[in-house]
């Protein structure tokens, strides 16, 4: 290659690449929906290395017959970044993302209801030169509202072609896709002058902007680049985000100020006002609300009415929290009654003669896929409807409702939904916390999520308090213990996961406060097609990244309860099996086999590694009141917390069809004596047991999650590590404390 | 008549000197009154974000609503809502209208 190329990332000559056009906008702006009508089908999520927030790309066709990557970089109100998804879309327009050239174009999207505020973070794009397009959205409402915008006047004042959208479905681009073309074959516009005519903006910032410039090859006006990297300083930015290495650092070495951001605020509202002077006309008075900032304002006096709007919002998420259960559960019965037929013909293709390959397909990969899919459910239902309450925009007025109590106990307004959500499930719940943009308190609520009393515990309550507390009378004569247990479990989880949240953030991922601001954006009908591809977006990117983690730690499990196998048990068995045969008269042929199945599957579990491993551990859970039977049932739960009441079952004898309402299993719980003859379940053991599957990490799919959404084996295994330390203790104190008590 | 007022305040505010009428800041606003925004006490991520918002001195903000308890608040400017907490809003002094409803709460 000739020696004459500017830099590295630029390898091949721009011409001969495919051009890159990068959508930016602010939150709210229809910049998503514009994207989606654009790139059609071709559309899918962005995957870079190291970047945990997704953004999406697809393909569009130009008027030259090229196809042009289209990438829809993360809302944002401004270039000066403050989250996580603010430093990505940051990056996308300097040409900074793994993975992606600087933009051939960069086309605004704003929403020209909101021209003023959309058109600051138009200058902050002109400051830096970079080539732009604006597209107007939202302008059926303008016109709805009686209003004309003279895109001509705009578009000369700004210096850059402006296209308005007036319809976003196919067809209704034509004007917008020319624009794209043409502005793709012309020339960069010059850096509005704005910065160099500001007296108040010493040399120093020209000469900061200089070295920033080099420190990442910005190819922007130093001016630009140095009023960037000081409202950055001002805005304490490196605290709350990851930058580049050197340039974290020079902003961090430059003086603060008190007034710099204040003044070039002001300086920039001032250019958009001169830009939008005479540009809109209206009917009416000016300052009087238009139709639709009145229809959403009457809304809203019901929504967020002091009495009112507090009852709507435990509706609405009432409603989300229902659903999960209600939709999703048919749905998830549904898909274990698949596997389990698959299960059966799988195991049916398989010759009689090799039953370790069969166990291997039927309990290891199909049951491992089964584990993976039974997730789409929730997570398909939990995402259509946050998609209807974000995009109508009354997630929003959750959040305005909501972050008083959140703010009290510490944790991010936007925590709020997977913290509800975890109650149900902690894999989609921890999905969801994806819209909290800074990195640290995202990753609290990831940690703490799995805390929160997910419905897989409800099985390990259920047989506990069935066959422990059943029997107690009533306190007061009219409240039943287990009820009084049931509850305790959700209000402890609850308050376990505030206690470590705030723990967590005051010292593993120190930050500052969440900070809340928030737009109200105008309400919206949100539109179906939207809706269905966000929530198909989710469930594949759980399927491929998540479903493989599980489907190996599946087999993996499988692995640990099926070897070792000891040849002389298994001849023994097959001669047991043999001699039953030939003994039984036929009709009671089928009760003793599956007998003897039990037995079978009982001695093989405790032959097994998990077996052993349960042994070995009972010394360690002794003080918590466990013995090796439940140790073996917390190996195998690792797989879901519900596992612990089946594996109960086979360690008892008694098959592997048991749950919380098997009457056998009850019976054989409370039979079961230690070797001084003491009673192994007793309140306090079963409290101790209880505790512990509300602290520890028993849920391998959460971790795969955990993994998926932080994009390393970092996080997940912290927090294995501080959920089974956590769930020891908290079980070692219950129990010792009871045992001081005289209780148990 | 109706704009040599905000004038009047703006230039009162850009030039610091009107001390009395900028005793009160943005949280001690009540709901429906009306005023003049001056140059924030404090400059830090979450100053930085409201002042890209559009709560840059001089301009107009009348306060929608509290939330329940009291915080956050609402307030509308250039057109748009925006919600922020009373901690950050006693960062922003303001300049009463005089037609607007001044009188202590």
């Amino acid at each position: 290659m000739t020696a004459a190329l500017p830099s590295a990332t630029h390898a091949a000559p721009r011409e001969a690449l495919a051009p890159v056009v990068a959508l930016v906008g602010n939150p709210n702006s229809g910049k998503t929906t514009l994207f989606n009508a654009l790139t059609g089908l071709s559309a899918r999520v962005g995957n870079y290395p190291g970047i945990t927030v997704d953004h999406r790309e697809g393909n569009f066709a130009l008027a030259d017959g090229r196809r042009a990557r289209i990438v829809d970089l993360p809302g944002t109100y401004s270039l000066v970044p403050r989250g996580e998804d603010e430093v990505v879309a940051w990056r996308g327009v300097v040409g900074l993302l793994p993975g992606m050239r600087r933009p051939d174009l960069v086309v605004a999207v704003v929403d020209a209801t909101h021209l003023e505020r959309n058109l600051f973070l138009v200058t902050q794009l002109r400051e830096l030169g970079v080539p732009l397009l604006v597209a107007l959205t939202v302008m059926d409402t303008v016109e709805a509202d009686g209003q004309r915008l003279d895109v001509a006047l705009l578009s000369s004042r700004i210096g850059v072609p402006v296209v308005p959208v007036a319809a976003v479905r196919a067809g209704g681009l034509a004007e917008l896709g020319k624009a794209i073309s043409s502005a793709l074959r012309g020339d960069a516009p010059a850096p509005s002058p704005m910065l160099e005519t500001l007296d108040w903006a010493g040399p120093e910032l020209v000469q900061q902007g200089e070295v920033v410039r080099k420190q990442i090859g910005w190819e922007a006006p130093a001016a630009a680049v140095g009023a960037w990297a000081q409202s950055m300083r001002d805005a304490n930015a490196p605290e709350r985000v990851e930058l580049p290495a050197g340039v974290a650092d020079t902003v961090a070495s430059m003086p603060a100020t008190t007034d710099f951001v204040e003044r070039l605020a002001s300086a920039r509202y001032e250019l958009v006002s001169q830009w939008v002077a005479g540009v809109v006309e209206r009917k009416g008075a000016p300052g009087e609300p238009t139709r639709s900032a009145r229809m959403t304002e009457r809304i809203d006096r019901l929504a967020l009415h002091p009495v009112a709007g507090p009852l709507l919002l435990v509706v609405v998420f009432g409603a989300l929290f229902q659903s999960m259960f209600s939709w999703a559960e048919p749905l998830m019965e549904a898909i274990e009654a698949l596997v389990g037929a698959t299960s059966s013909v799988v195991g049916g293709l398989v010759p009689e003669g090799l039953p370790l390959v069969r166990s291997l397909l039927t309990d290891g990969v199909v049951t491992g896929v089964g584990n993976v899919i039974v997730f789409v459910p929730q997570i398909a239902v939990l995402f259509f409807f946050l998609g209807i309450l974000e995009d109508s925009g009354y997630l929003a007025r959750a959040a305005f409702l909501i972050d008083r109590v959140m703010a009290r106990v510490g944790l991010h307004g936007k925590a709020f939904v997977p913290l509800l959500s975890g109650f149900a499930c902690a894999v989609p719940a921890i999905m969801a916390a994806r819209t909290i943009e800074s990195r640290k308190d995202r990753l609290v609520t990831i940690l703490v999520t799995p805390l929160v009393s997910c419905s897989a515990r409800l099985p390990v309550y259920g047989l506990m308090i069935a066959t422990v507390f059943a029997t107690r009378p009533p306190l007061f004569g009219v409240v039943h213990v287990g009820a009084v247990v049931l509850v305790g479990m959700y209000v402890f989880s609850l308050v376990a996961a505030v206690v470590v949240a705030a723990v967590l953030k005051r010292t593993v991922l120190r930050s500052p406060p969440p900070p809340f601001v928030l737009e109200l954006p105008p309400y919206r009908m949100p539109r179906p097609g939207q809706l269905v591809r966000h929530t198909a977006t989710r469930v594949r990117s759980f399927l491929v990244d998540a479903g493989t983690v599980i489907l190996a730690l599946t087999v993996l499990l499988w692995g640990v309860f099926n070897f070792p196998r000891s040849a002389e048990m298994e001849a023994r068995q097959v001669a047991e099996r043999e001699q039953v045969v030939a003994t039984t008269a036929a009709e009671q042929l089928d009760d003793a086999l599956s007998v003897l199945e039990a037995r079978v599957a009982q001695e093989r579990l405790e032959y097994s590694f998990g077996g052993r491993l349960g042994h070995a551990i009972e010394p360690v859970i002794k003080p918590l009141g466990f013995d090796w039977k439940i140790g073996v049932g917390i190996i195998a739960s690792f797989a879901a917390r519900e596992v612990l009441v089946s594996t109960l079952g086979l360690v008892y004898g008694l098959g592997d069809g048991s749950d919380e309402e098997s009457l056998s299993l009850r019976e054989a719980i409370i039979a079961d004596r230690d070797a001084s003859g003491q009673p192994v379940y007793t309140p306090l053991s079963a409290l101790s047991l209880m505790v512990f599957f509300v602290l520890a990490m028993q849920c391998m799919s959460t971790l795969a999650a955990v993994r998926r959404e932080t994009r390393s084996w970092r996080w997940p295994l912290f927090q294995f590590a501080y959920m089974t330390v956590l769930a020891y203790v908290g079980s070692l104190v219950v129990f010792q404390t009871g045992r001081l008590l005289g209780l148990g | 008549m109706a704009l040599a007022e905000p004038v009047r305040l703006v230039g009162a505010v850009m030039r610091d000197e009107s001390a009395p009428a900028l005793h009160r800041c943005l949280d001690s606003l009540a709901p429906g009154e009306r005023a003049v925004l001056g140059r924030p006490t404090r400059i830090d991520g979450t100053v930085v974000r409201l002042l890209e918002l559009g709560l840059t001195p001089g301009a107009q903000v009348s306060l929608t609503r509290r939330a329940p308890g009291g915080d956050p608040l609402e307030v509308t400017l250039r057109g748009t809502r925006v919600c922020l907490r009373r901690a950050d809003a006693a960062a922003f002094p303001i300049a009463m209208f005089s037609g607007g409803r001044a009188d202590e709460r």
